[in-house]
């Protein structure tokens, strides 16, 4: 009877119900919302890391060219210079990332399933960091919007997107959500870009 | 009914997990904590209704006896089985008193009064000891009083705050 009590130190453990925090991929410090982010090339995918390690890689080349903070610019423009009417963009919205490795500008949409890759070639004339910044497109019915953002931005709307979508063209929660993140990306454009 | 679990060697596999997995401590805390919420509620009904006789029957149970005191919620309280446990020692040597003076800060402190012959104090001294741990295992230490053997302390971890 005495072995049992030895799990009272779990028990007496101070236990948070709060998800236990998110930690830096490269050095494993706990880092808190928001944190910076840094794109893993070789995998791509984006990769968590606190402030320190993110400044490591913000030269292209660090860490034999695998790693590369993701940018930092994040900015409104008049016009995006692509022929939009030239894809289909399943909710008005695509985002345009240079891929350092083809050299080609590789169109993404926000699915249920996440960020999907469009064959489609596209090119545009602006001027894009490749890998670490995105072309965001966001067309309405009465408008559009345009910005250039560190591509960890788009991830976290796609992730936004991805978990309210219902149904077949998402539903209106969805497009609740992407009218606010851009009313927030207009309000706080420095703010929210801090990444 | 269910085969009763080797309790021991649960709980080491627990702590190996642990070992290996410091995080999972969190979990195993969250789930004990939720069991044991479950638990205090379903004595409470007990008690409710009366079922003294129902608390009892658990309290001799093993491996019932031991959860219920893992979450401090032992119907019969540590005085109490310790004393019934003397008692049947006692009964096996003749010569012998053995009685529990009184728990004092998680320590119990027990004496032996000889009456000429009888068994070893230090062999008495240990069978004291091993029973007062298999019936009341959250104390913190025994003293025994006229044993010649010296009073041993058990380190165990205090008892979870209420």
């Amino acid at each position: 009877m005495k072995e049992i009590l030895r799990l009272r130190r779990f028990l007496d453990a101070p236990v948070s119900t709060q998800p236990p925090s998110e930690r830096c991929e490269f050095c494993g410090v706990a880092i808190a919302e928001p944190h910076s982010h840094v794109v893993d090339l070789e995998q791509r995918r984006i990769v968590c890391s606190c402030r320190p390690c993110y400044l490591l890689f913000q030269n292209a080349g660090a860490a034999g060219g695998r790693f590369r903070s993701v940018g930092d610019r994040c900015e409104r423009v008049e016009e995006s210079g692509l022929d939009m009417d030239a894809f289909e963009m399943p909710i008005g919205m695509a985002f345009f990332i240079r891929n350092s490795k083809s050299n080609r500008l590789v169109a993404f949409y926000p699915s249920p399933g996440g960020a999907m890759e469009s064959g489609l070639q596209v090119e545009a004339p602006l001027s894009l960091e490749a890998d670490i910044e995105a072309l965001l497109v966001y067309r309405r019915r009465e408008s559009a919007e345009t910005w250039i953002v560190p591509v960890d931005v788009c991830y976290e709307l796609v992730g936004r997107i991805r978990r309210r979508w219902r149904g077949f063209d998402g539903g209106a929660e969805v497009y609740a959500e992407i009218e606010s993140f851009f009313a927030n990306l207009n309000e706080h454009r420095s703010a929210a870009c801090q990444i | 009914m269910h085969e009763a679990p080797d309790v021991d060697a649960t709980v080491r596999a627990i702590e190996s997990l642990v070992d290996m997995q410091p995080e999972s401590a969190e979990l195993a805390g969250l789930l004990m904590q939720l069991y044991g919420a479950g638990l205090t509620r379903i004595v409470e009904v007990i008690r409710e209704e009366s079922g003294e006789s129902i608390l009892e029957r658990l309290a001799g149970d093993k491996l019932a006896a031991s959860l219920l005191l893992l979450h401090g919620l032992h119907p019969v309280d540590a005085a109490t089985r310790l004393r019934k446990a003397l008692q049947k020692l006692e009964r096996r040597f003749d010569a012998q008193r053995v009685s529990l003076a009184e728990i004092k800060d998680g320590v119990a402190f027990i004496r032996v009064e000889h009456n000429g012959g009888g068994t070893p104090p230090a062999a008495l001294a240990d069978m004291i000891e091993q029973a007062a741990m298999e019936v009341a295992p959250e104390l913190e230490g025994i003293e025994i009083e006229g044993a010649a053997h010296a009073a041993v302390l058990v380190q165990i971890a205090p008892a979870p705050v209420a």
